[in-house]
């Protein structure tokens, strides 16, 4: 098997656009940092910067299955492999940035510790605090990992959706989808369901995202989904011009 | 004796049958050169070996056991192809080291040997490759595998007249080196027809010849004289082709014709590959 090749692959691919990512964060954090310090401004919050690094990785998996496909092809791996080394891949990445992402959190709680200025983590800006030191440290860890994988899963479903969408469905999904989900959908919700459908969906999503237990359990069912869907895909995925 | 065996393969495209029933047995060690017009179904049949497209009906086995999403077959064939599926942002450089890691077999040192020689900076962006250097970068990686299949799809797409003997030479050197079955897809079949020692010849995408050169070239050859001596001639015989120029025609006839029972007056002489070749697929303009 060519698994530890192709992880080797996907691990040196993903590199420079994470270097990259946290350069901009890096660039970010010093931006508010010294306007914060050199501006007169009488108060600041920065929360939640951990939601960037999961918008961040469901663009990562939006573009991580053309090239690397084809490469893999190329150089006689199987679908198998392209698969497996993909889901490893996602794992070490979603682990890797959900530490990095933990230890920016602890630094920024250092940096802006005035009254003035503070940093909130991403679990805490939403469920408030949840214990202290090393519980909420792994809580947190889980919760951000967890959370990457499914938007990371759910990029890479997309872009191998895309990737065997023949042109026609392809517009029929990138149009049907939004008019689905903004416009049928609220417009039936609103005169058919009367409200019925938006309030199933609401308390659905309080289910299942309603405490930080909860929200782990469910991205991790979301992306073990999201996986399952994309095997049959790659299965039968052939080389594009 | 071991091969790479094409079984009954067809494949289509919607209403288009791209191949059809396909049979085919490349043995180790040799040199193939697959022929066919544009459209006939090499590249198709190539892309079906190597499970890079999956055939309708039909399999591929290399010494018995099925070739597709089997990785220890896999890594027994390369293939080369057309088209570039290495990441435009690599360096040819590094396109060396991760072919590594997926052959280990791949002869780093023949590679940038190889570059030097036919002039590919390896610090190149692939990207960056004229149509003529990319087919070199991907020759250069192909020949540096040691894979014991080599499919070379086009090689020398785009490839001046310098680099393409080049790469004959080199192409037999690597061969008498490490002997390696080699299926060379071409248009250039005169160049090829040295090389070459099996002949496929696929058309519409069907197989209409798979024999060793020799044998091939053996059956067929022309006959050339006046035009009334050379019908009465070839009347009893099966003519493939002909051609009238003035008051001389060329006859080109299947079968041996022993060069005393000439009647005097006429010629006859072996025919080339490439004339081969077109007399064999030239029915008058292609369907698409």
């Amino acid at each position: 098997m060519n698994i530890k090749a192709a992880l080797k692959y996907r691990l040196y691919d993903s590199k420079k656009p994470i270097l990259i990512y946290y350069l901009a964060i890096a660039g970010l954090l010093l931006l508010l940092f010294t306007s914060f310090m050199s501006i007169k401004i009488s108060s600041g919050r920065v929360n939640g910067m951990e939601m960037a690094s999961a918008i961040f990785l469901f663009v990562f998996g939006m573009n991580s299955f053309k090239e690397s496909f084809r490469l893999f092809m190329q150089n006689g791996v199987s679908r198998k492999t392209v698969f497996v080394s993909q889901l490893l891949s996602a794992l070490i990445i979603c682990a890797t940035m959900s530490l990095i992402d933990n230890i920016i959190s602890f630094l920024n709680k250092i940096i802006f510790t005035s009254d003035r200025f503070s940093y909130t983590g991403l679990i805490e800006q939403i469920y408030g605090k949840q214990g202290s030191g090393i519980s909420m440290a792994i809580l947190s860890f889980v919760f951000c990992f967890s959370l990457n994988l499914a938007f990371l899963s759910l990029g890479f479903l997309i872009t191998t959706l895309y990737y065997r969408m023949n042109k026609g469905q392809k517009i029929a999904v990138s149009i049907g989808v939004p008019a689905l989900l903004y416009v049928i959908l609220p417009v039936l919700d609103t005169i058919l369901f009367k409200k019925a459908l938006s309030d199933a969906f609401g308390k659905l999503f309080s289910f299942a995202f309603g405490s930080p237990f909860a929200s782990i359990l469910s991205c991790i069912i979301l992306s073990a989904v999201f996986y399952c869907f994309c095997w049959p895909l790659i299965k039968k995925a052939v080389v594009r011009d | 004796m071991k091969c790479l065996s094409v079984d009954n393969v067809t494949k289509r495209f919607g209403d288009i049958t791209a191949l059809s029933g396909i049979n085919l047995d490349f043995y180790e060690n040799k040199i193939y050169g697959l022929l066919g017009r544009n459209g006939a179904g090499k590249s198709t049949l190539l892309n079906i070996i190597t499970g890079r497209l999956f055939a309708d009906e039909g399999s591929v086995t290399l010494d018995g056991t099925p070739v597709i999403e089997n990785e220890k077959n896999l890594s027994r064939i390369f293939m080369m192809s057309e088209n570039n599926y290495y990441p435009e942002s690599m360096k040819v450089s590094e396109a060396f080291g991760w072919t590594k890691e997926f052959y280990p077999s791949f002869d780093m040192e023949r590679a940038y040997d190889l570059s030097e020689r036919f002039g590919l900076s390896p610090n190149k962006k692939i990207k960056s490759l004229s149509t003529g250097y990319s087919s070199i970068f991907k020759l250069i990686t192909a020949l540096s595998t040691n894979a014991p299949y080599i499919l070379l799809d086009e090689p020398v797409l785009g490839l001046d007249a310098n680099h393409r003997d080049l790469f004959y030479k080199v192409l037999i050197e690597v061969y008498s080196e490490n002997p390696a079955t080699f299926i060379i897809s071409t248009h250039l079949i005169e160049e090829v027809s040295g090389i070459v020692e099996g002949v496929v010849v696929i058309d519409a995408g069907r197989i209409i010849c798979n024999e060793s050169r020799e044998s091939l070239l053996s059956r067929y050859c022309c006959i050339t004289g006046a035009v009334s001596a050379v019908d009465a001639f070839v009347q009893d015989k099966k003519v493939i082709a002909s051609e009238t120029l003035g008051g001389l025609k060329n006859a080109y006839i299947e079968g041996t014709v022993v060069k005393g029972s000439l009647p005097e007056g006429l010629n006859i002489s072996g025919i080339d590959l490439q004339k081969l070749f077109i007399l064999l697929t030239n029915k008058g303009g292609r369907k698409q």
